[in-house]
């Protein structure tokens, strides 16, 4: 196992530049999330920067130290979790501008003023998330080169 | 004109999903249709000369709409952006599945079906 | 109720959501959630029954926002896919314990259901896109949900066929909306009875009727059903020949022909539906004959029963109208019947080739006496609701004219007896085979969810006591095919 993890991923130079930039790329998403509701199509941008910082890191480390950060079924349930953000978000929006009737105060008050942050907030974190899924979806697929015929393998899990 | 590209890059699409043999040579075909319909609909909103359809400083709301572009099919564009993106998850990921248990992504070699 | 619209969406989607979320060990939750949402939006559905209305989304007008509408169609429509909705959730909770992933399954499933029920209600040509993709991309997802050869290789021709599709469909919106400056189907309508038809807009319909008869797997189109519907999970494949392919295939076109262009502006086009009608009634049911797998043969019969619908739709007279809506809700409900008792084939027996199979009625009797049922409405016998529409698609065809229409739907209706028949014969009654000596009836919720069918079957028969020409729940869609053309929404909600 520990013979494996360090055989796995890039060389040491990519890793060290790897682990420096990753810090940077996911605070430029957080950035750009949080002035989503500033520029067009914010939440997304930002979301996919996250996802981008996931995806160099488990690229320069290899698949196990990666789905170790976050594993595929941790990122599934934080984008459901962000889906359902969102639903909430709009359906008590939808309420508190009168569906209901009564005028409410609280929390409904607050999730409306701040209704769009609070939805480039839950995109960002599906998308990030959904991205990140189906990179480790997709690329859990090796290809190798045997007796002049590729050859694609499905990474066995550990 | 320009119009009359977006249909020939529609209809290069729709001659390599119907040719290529190829089972990601087809999703990279439908992606390629795809794109010509997205390029098509952002044309439709087009004005020579307009402005991005975002209310600047020192801007009313009846020059924005006398000078800026239609917004609506960017909008449009966006999410068919989106949709694509799912559609193409999808299918690469029905393309590794049928590779894991054929071994080939030649569509000829998969004819289990009849019909 | 107006207020309720938007939850048709809300409710499965978050419900879909909130599946992945639970514990794996708490297998039960899925269950008893994806069960309580169909029931919920059934009871809802039936609540809807008798009302119309709009919904402006976050409170825009017409113009600006985007409109849920409420009339007797998308009643007819949102009635249909939630009670069949249901009885596949029930069908599922013992059935789907054979494959793996239940939840995933669910998630999707709930997806589904979410998107159908956008597809009725929306009145934004665009947004109806977006719910068909919904649509097409979750069951895409459930027909490869098995993860073999037969699956995977019909979702993938499943896929780039519906894809196609989706693409000529989005070009004819933007032709559309290039013509006419707007999306909602209502303001469409009044622009183009003051504009009249030009060459761009004949090009949008017609690469409507491809894309939306590739949906609804009319013949020249119909390549990807046979596959797509045997290779998914039983309670999907009845879901998908039952209400998908009417839903995003004939509840749209239906809409656009009847509502957005209207037969004044394009002449043409009730021949084109008819020839359509014809030629999938009668191939498709002749290619029936000619199947072994069971699912293979009734989704073959599928495309048939969708042709008795277009011809129905083709002959534009109210009878003709209300047999089409008829024979579709019928339709749904015995098809579902008869994928239920093939998936109950397939989890007793572990087969489905009719060849393998036989003498099953002694072993599988409950099973076999649905099959028996729901085989019988479908081909028009008397006291069942498939006579009944079928009967007046019949008398439509006589009434305007149209004999020889008349002559193929009473020949084809044969045609389905014959294969149907066969099917029942091989599977259930002859000499026991050796896959099919020692099964056992099926578990008691999968019964459950195939009697709820069966009484439909006969319950929906009572409908034509309502009135031939104005049965119950039907004759509000006929109306609102006919008159919705030209009335711009009101200021409904206005919130």
């Amino acid at each position: 196992m520990n013979d494996r993890t360090q055989h796995e991923g890039m060389d040491l130079v990519a890793k060290a530049i790897a682990g420096w930039l990753k810090g940077f790329i996911l605070l430029f998403g957080v950035y750009l999330v949080l002035h989503s509701h500033e520029t067009p199509g914010g939440g997304f941008a930002g979301g996919i920067i996250i996802a981008c910082a996931f995806i160099l890191f488990t690229l320069a480390e290899g698949q196990h130290a990666g789905m170790k950060l976050l594993s595929k079924h941790a990122a599934a349930k934080l984008a459901s979790v962000g889906a359902l953000i969102f639903l909430g978000a709009a359906i008590a929006s939808a309420c508190r501008k009168g569906a209901l009737g009564a005028d409410h105060a609280g929390i409904l008050l607050f999730l409306e003023k701040n209704a769009m942050s609070l939805y480039d907030l839950a995109l960002a974190l599906v998308v990030s998330m959904l991205i990140y899924v189906v990179f480790s979806v997709t690329s859990a697929v090796h290809v190798t080169v045997k007796d002049g015929q590729r050859k694609m393998f499905r990474q066995r899990r550990t | 004109m320009v119009y009359a590209l977006c249909l020939v890059l529609i209809a290069i699409g729709l001659y390599g999903v119907v040719v290529k043999k190829n089972v990601v040579k087809i999703v990279i075909s439908l992606a390629i249709i795809e794109y010509g319909i997205n390029v098509l609909l952002v044309l439709i909103g087009y004005r020579s000369g307009g402005c991005a359809p975002i209310l600047q400083q020192g801007m009313t709301a009846a020059t924005l709409v006398a000078n800026s572009v239609d917004p609506l099919p960017q909008a449009l564009v966006l999410t068919a952006i989106m949709i694509n993106l799912g559609m193409l998850i999808l299918m690469v990921a029905i393309c590794i599945r049928l590779y894991e248990r054929y071994g080939t992504f030649d569509i000829t070699e998969m004819r289990r079906l009849k019909g | 109720m107006e207020n309720a619209l938007p939850f048709f969406v809300a409710i499965p989607l978050g419900a879909a959501f909130f599946i992945p979320l639970v514990s794996l060990t708490l297998k039960w939750v899925p269950d008893l959630l994806a069960n309580a949402v169909m029931a919920v939006l059934a009871a809802m559905a039936f609540l809807t029954i008798g009302q119309a209305g709009f919904y402006h989304m976050g409170g825009w007008g017409t113009h600006l926002g985007i409109d849920l509408r409420l009339d007797g169609l998308t009643t007819l429509m949102l009635v249909t896919i939630n009670t069949i909705g249901l009885a596949m959730a029930i069908f599922s909770v013992q059935y789907m314990t054979k494959y793996t992933s239940k939840l995933r399954y669910y998630s999707l499933f709930l997806c589904l259901i979410a998107g159908l029920n956008g597809i009725v209600l929306t009145g934004d040509l665009f947004n109806l896109y977006i719910f068909m993709e919904i649509v097409a991309i979750s069951s895409y997802a459930l027909v490869a949900f098995g993860c073999e050869h037969d699956e995977l290789e019909a979702a993938f021709k499943y896929a780039v066929l519906g894809t196609v599709a989706s693409a000529f469909i989005l070009i004819g919106i933007a032709l559309l909306y290039a013509m006419l400056g707007t999306l909602n189907m209502a303001e469409m309508a009044v622009k183009l009875a003051a504009g009249g038809m030009n060459m761009p807009l004949t090009v949008a319909l017609g690469l409507f009727l491809c894309g939306f008869g590739l949906k609804a797997a009319l013949v020249p189109f119909h390549a990807w059903l046979p596959d797509a519907h045997p290779a998914a999970p039983a309670p999907v494949s009845a879901m998908l020949s039952g209400v998908v392919i009417k839903t995003a295939g004939i509840y749209v076109l239906s809409r656009l022909i009847f509502n957005v262009f209207t037969v004044q502006l394009v002449p043409d086009l009730f021949s084109i539906l008819r020839l359509f009608g014809v030629v999938s009634m009668i191939v498709g049911g002749i290619l029936a004959l000619g199947q072994w797998d069971m699912k293979r043969l009734l989704a073959y019969s599928s495309i048939s029963q969708i042709g008795y619908i277009v011809v129905g739709l083709g002959l534009g007279t109210p009878l003709g109208l209300t047999g089409a809506l008829f024979h579709m809700l019928n339709h749904s409900v015995f098809k579902s019947l008869l994928f239920l008792n093939a998936g109950a084939v397939e989890y007793a027996t572990g087969s489905r080739d009719l060849r393998h199979l036989g003498g099953l009625s002694r072993n599988l009797p409950f099973t076999a006496n649905m099959s028996l049922l729901g085989s019988m409405a479908i081909s028009g016998i008397p006291p069942f609701n498939g006579f009944w529409s079928k009967l007046i698609i019949v008398l439509a065809c006589i009434e305007s004219g149209h004999p020889w229409l008349a002559l193929a739907a009473v020949a084809m209706s044969l045609v389905t007896l014959v294969a149907v028949l066969k099917m029942l014969k091989r599977a259930f009654y002859e000499e026991h085979k050796p896959l099919t000596v020692h099964a056992t009836e099926v578990p008691v919720l999968m019964r459950a969810a195939m009697l709820l069918l069966a009484t439909l079957c006969v319950v929906l028969a009572l409908l034509v006591l309502t009135g031939l020409r104005t049965p119950f729940l039907i004759a509000p869609a006929v109306d609102a095919l006919s008159t919705w053309a030209g009335t711009a929404p009101g200021q409904g909600m206005g919130i």
